[in-house]
């Protein structure tokens, strides 16, 4: 062994000892008593509860100032400047942080510098034309299509909405509602390449946002209603008598209960106790094979069995189950003894969204993607509860969040998440203030597209009803990481020339944002521009606070390596830190910098 | 390590470093203890996970003959039923998919094992594919909470690999999988060409950079930073694999129905593990997963270019051509193939009964596959459960009667020479472990000590 091997090695058995993971000998899960093994060993009958991992990773770091915290967990990540205009809202970081949560609960029609970008392009006639076309326009002129360039007329309002998502993150001053955004799109997710959902994204993702701040149940009714949904999980073709399960499944798996703590398999549901709230505890594959009955028939008009070919909800009262009155409905605690056509359904998608189990289902999502993995039982409780008491208020959800997000435990926890290679890759680009502007047919963005295919995380492109995973353990792997450190040094070192289309005059693409010139700008006296001042101003800039000493330590040596130049002594003696020239040495110490500390491992953590 | 002295390396490799690409770029993992001679350390187990859930009753049927046969046709009454002419007969009455025509080959070469019926325990099942799939891989039926999966516990348990190996572990994955969670050695490399920083217009200043990156991680303590010091050792031993490196043998791989001047995702994905295997990277545990199985409508069973049979066409050609570029010498004797395992498995098999829409709902038992290296092959494994009403689980379902850690435990002891079954599957009775036979190779001794006490005692404290 080498010495740089010795040293992973000890590295590793620290880390091993802390976490319980990967053990000498023989030992694999390292639980120090009884309770935790208890906690992990299968459970082969009885109630399963939602617990927290009994093995809890190490808050391995200090948690930075709060501003900080809140733009890399709330938001995809700090903007020059935002951080100070945080600092500016209060006196302290309680009066900051509601009066941050509020404003940013409460989004205007206005989005100022989204908007700007996407009309640039509407003006020249391009990009974003689909975005805000009707459904009816969405299915005649995309679903319906034919002639020629058939395939990317089908599939350009998905082409703009993954273009939009990373425009949106980058750019939108309402980042909360673009990460619940995301986590919502998740939560109902559907694979965006799919024949009917590429060319009806724009009013899938619409629905959606309707909802975002509102009511749990309307946003799942109206979910249910959408020709993708109803497309990527069969239900468009539900038919009695031999219904397809899929989307019912999903709909108590995903959607609303959620399988985690709910779902009891092959037993029978009379064995089955109730809740506190005198609601049957959780379901059974009797009560998935019984949903799907309720709901057959409720479909699509796609031209077909004399129905209009609008794409529009339709609810087919001739495939819908009719055997009511010898067999009734029983899903969970709703019993139907007479059809009721689309209240069949509208009564189990109501039972469902205030059961107690989707209250705590939909808490434990949120707390894992804002607080972090595992997040504390306690605020996973009180967070059901809030979700539980408002379940008919309009702004249900709302309040959730804010809920949520003036808990202690959001501000103190810190580092139990990465960030995911998308938002790896949008938190690099706010915080260099990226001029670049994404549209479809356009050789920058797809080149920056064919690098998020490769990170696993491209937009609107996850296989499985459940949405791109949230869990830390899964996103910390090799290729996470390369993929997402291979695209942000993509764009750094492009970062000095212009992606402008002089062709066409169409604006767009990556526009020059020299870094050096920048880097002036914060350092303005030549005589400063030292190893240890360009690392601390950048990575105060780029991330509004300091990292580990380890790190900062690694970044001055960096820079000290590549200028020449002693910790403290002007880099501006060696080389010149005037010639802003994409090619300068200045120029790449400068952006190979910002690189390495926008792939650092404090800029990962959230 | 020959074969590494003849590929260019650059960039980690320097003064001291360079001795040998095997210790200066392994992988930081603890549990490479010194290994014995004995030939288990050379052994290789493949695991390809079918996620979507297989439709084994499509993928190995009754034939005309077989007393369900009757059954069959009736449980598959709305368009995904196979004439029994075009099946591929495996013996006892039953018959392969007629896309699976390399799968019979390698059958009756003996180097495939059918398991059949094989599933979650019957006091675990679970038509769900995100939980069912977990309790596979997690290897802890009933809990989706275990912190680490199968493969990870059985690394970590493991006393006979060699001190170390660069890449001990890989998934051709963009993410790791369940059965590798929390894993520290485990690499996922699904597109090799991408897995490099971007070099263009940083010149020199890129492999600096790497380093000083690879530095800023090697420094820190926690589980991200061991992460991403091992990203950067992965990436200095990946770029020096030669991925143009052709087939040996003529091995087939799978090309694409609508391109075949391309391969499949699938082919790829068992190229890439071969030549990481052939070119001596050290793989020893690799996961390859092909999805696309949850077939609930319009399944197409018997469409050429489509659907479920375009499925089995894909992955019956890629374990052909896996085994076939495999089957070349390896150093200390015998050739790749022999060393190398495959088992193939998919959450759930789907419902005994089709639906209206010529497709197949969730269910339970399924058709397992074991290939290569130490494999019985040519043979039937576990009970048919049969397919008549009273025969079926809940009167829907192929009722499971193998489960699936009953023969991954066989495969521990006998292929991977690991005893410790206890953590790697904790909970699992020792009673309920019937070995069927499926792999050869001298059996040691299971320990299935079942003491919470010990299973889960804290070796660090």
């Amino acid at each position: 062994m080498t010495a740089k091997s010795n040293l992973s090695r000890r590295n590793f058995l620290k880390n091993s000892a802390i976490t319980g993971v990967a053990g000498a000998s023989a030992l694999t899960i390292g639980f120090s008593n009884k309770a935790k093994a208890d906690a992990i060993a299968p459970q082969f009958s009885g109630l399963k509860t939602l617990k927290p991992s009994p093995i809890m990773l190490p808050s391995v770091v200090n948690v930075p100032p709060l501003g900080a915290l809140v733009y890399n967990k709330a938001a995809f990540g700090p903007r020059p400047g935002d951080i100070d205009a945080f600092n500016a809202l209060g006196a302290d970081d309680a009066t900051r942080l509601a009066s941050w949560v509020d404003t940013q609960l409460n989004p205007t029609s206005t989005d100022t510098e989204v908007d700007a970008r996407m009309s640039g392009f509407l003006n020249s006639g391009s990009a974003y034309d689909t975005i805000n076309k009707t459904a009816a326009q969405l299915w005649t002129e995309h679903v319906r299509y034919t002639g020629a360039n058939e395939y990317s007329t089908k599939s350009r309002p998905r082409y703009q909405m993954e273009r939009l998502l990373i425009l949106r993150g980058t750019y939108s001053q309402w980042q909360l509602r673009e990460l619940l955004a995301d986590f919502w799109f998740n939560h109902f997710n559907v694979k965006g390449n799919r024949d009917v959902i590429r060319s009806m994204l724009p009013e899938y993702d619409r629905q959606i946002r309707g909802h975002i701040f509102g009511n749990f149940y309307d946003m799942l009714l109206a979910n249910s209603k959408t020709a993708s949904m109803l497309f990527y999980l069969d239900n468009y073709r539900n038919s009695w008598p031999n219904p397809n399960e899929n989307y019912a499944r999903e709909v108590l798996e995903l959607h609303t209960l959620g399988a985690i703590e709910n779902y009891y398999g092959a037993v029978d549901p009379n064995t089955l106790g109730n809740n506190s709230k005198g609601q049957r505890t959780g379901y059974t594959e009797i009560d998935v094979f019984q949903f799907a009955r309720a709901l057959t028939g409720w479909s699509i008009a796609d031209g077909t069995g004399g129905a209009a070919d609008t794409g529009n909800f339709l609810f087919r009262s001739d495939q819908h189950y009719d055997d009511h009155a010898a067999n009734p409905i029983n899903v969970l605690d709703v019993s139907i003894g007479v059809d009721g056509g689309e209240n069949d359904v509208t009564d189990v998608l109501s039972y469902l969204a205030n059961h107690y189990g989707t209250a705590r289902f939909i808490a434990w999502k949120l707390c894992t993607r804002l607080v972090g993995d595992n997040p504390p039982a306690s605020l996973v409780s009180s967070t059901a509860d809030e979700f539980y008491n408002r379940r008919n208020d309009a702004n249900q959800l709302k309040e959730v969040y804010r809920h949520i997000l003036l808990s202690p435990e959001f501000q103190t926890t810190w580092g139990t998440k990465v960030k995911r290679p998308l938002e790896n890759i949008i938190a690099s680009m706010r915080a260099t203030d990226i001029d670049i502007d994404f549209r479809d047919d356009h050789s920058p963005s797809n080149s920056i597209f064919g690098r998020l295919d490769d990170t696993g995380q491209k937009p609107f492109n996850y296989d499985d009803p459940t949405g791109y995973p949230d869990e830390k353990a899964l996103w910390s792997g090799t290729a996470p990481l390369v993929t997402s450190w291979r695209t942000i040094t993509y764009f750094l070192n492009r970062s000095a020339s212009t992606y402008d289309d002089p062709d066409t005059g169409i604006l767009g693409g990556l526009r020059y944002f020299n870094l050096a010139q920048q880097s002036n700008t914060l350092i303005p006296s030549t005589v400063n521009r030292t190893p240890t001042q360009l690392v601390d101003t950048w990575m105060l800039h780029l991330r509004g606070y300091a990292y580990d000493a380890n790190t900062r330590t690694q970044l001055i040596t960096y820079v000290m390596n590549k200028s020449g130049a002693t910790a403290n002594q002007s880099i501006h003696d060696l080389t010149d830190t005037n010639n802003l020239s994409n090619s300068s040495t200045y120029q790449r110490v400068v952006y190979t910098l910002i690189g390495l500390i926008m792939m650092s491992p404090d800029a990962i953590r959230r | 390590m020959t074969n590494f002295n003849k590929i260019n390396r650059r960039k980690f490799l320097k003064g001291a470093a360079a001795s040998s690409l095997a210790t200066a770029a392994s992988l930081p993992n603890v549990s490479f203890a010194a290994g014995s001679a004995n030939n288990y350390s050379d052994n290789i187990l493949i695991f390809v996970f079918l996620r979507g859930g297989m439709d084994g009753l499509s993928l190995f049927t009754p034939m005309d003959g077989h007393p369900d046969r009757g059954h069959y046709e009736a449980l598959r009454s709305n368009g995904t039923m196979i004439p029994s002419s075009q099946l591929l007969s495996v013996g006892q009455g039953f018959g392969l998919h007629p896309a699976a025509g390399p799968l019979q080959d390698l059958y009756q070469q003996n180097d495939l094992a059918i398991i059949r019926a094989c599933g979650l325990p019957s006091y675990e099942v679970n038509r769900s594919h995100f939980e069912a799939q977990r309790y596979a891989e997690l290897g802890t039926p009933g809990n989706r909470f275990t912190q680490t999966g199968w493969l990870t516990r059985h690394l970590s348990t493991a006393t006979n690999y060699p001190a170390a190996i660069p890449l001990p572990v890989v998934v051709t994955e963009s993410n790791v999988t369940f059965s590798l969670l929390r894993e520290p050695s485990a690499v996922s490399l699904r597109y090799p060409s991408s897995f490099d920083f971007d070099t263009t217009n940083a010149n020199n200043f890129n492999s600096d950079q790497e380093q000083a990156l690879a530095d800023i991680y090697s420094a820190g303590t926690n589980e991200l930073d061991a992460a991403g010091e091992q990203a950067m050792a992965a990436v200095a031993i990946v770029e020096q694999v030669d991925f143009n490196a052709p087939p040996d043998n003529g091995a087939a791989y799978p090309v694409r129905a609508d391109d075949p001047t391309r391969l499949t995702g699938f082919g790829e994905e068992l190229q890439i593990m071969a030549q990481l295997i052939k070119q001596e990277t050290g793989v020893r545990i690799g996961q390859c997963d092909r999805s696309g199985w949850d077939t609930h409508n319009n399944q197409r069973n018997l469409v050429v270019g489509e659907g479920f049979y375009d499925n089995v066409r894909d992955i019956s050609e890629a374990f052909k051509a896996f085994f076939t570029d495999l089957d070349v010498l390896a150093p200390g004797g015998g050739t790749w193939a022999e060393r190398t395992t495959m088992l193939v498995y998919s959450e759930f098999g789907r419902r005994a009964h089709d639906n209206a829409d010529a497709g197949t709902d969730h269910g339970w038992a399924n058709t397992s596959l074991v290939i290569g290296g130490g494999v019985n092959g040519g043979q039937q494994y576990g009970q048919w459960p049969g397919l008549a009403p009273a025969d079926l689980f809940q009167g829907a379902d192929l009722r499971g009667t193998v489960d699936y850690r009953n023969v991954w435990t066989e495969i521990l002891l006998k292929r991977l020479h690991n005893n410790q079954i206890h953590q790697i599957f904790p909970g699992y009775p020792e009673n309920e472990y019937n070995p069927l036979g499926v792999v050869s190779g001298s059996a040691i001794e299971p320990d299935f000590n079942n003491d919470p006490g010990l299973v889960y005692k804290d070796g660090f404290e």
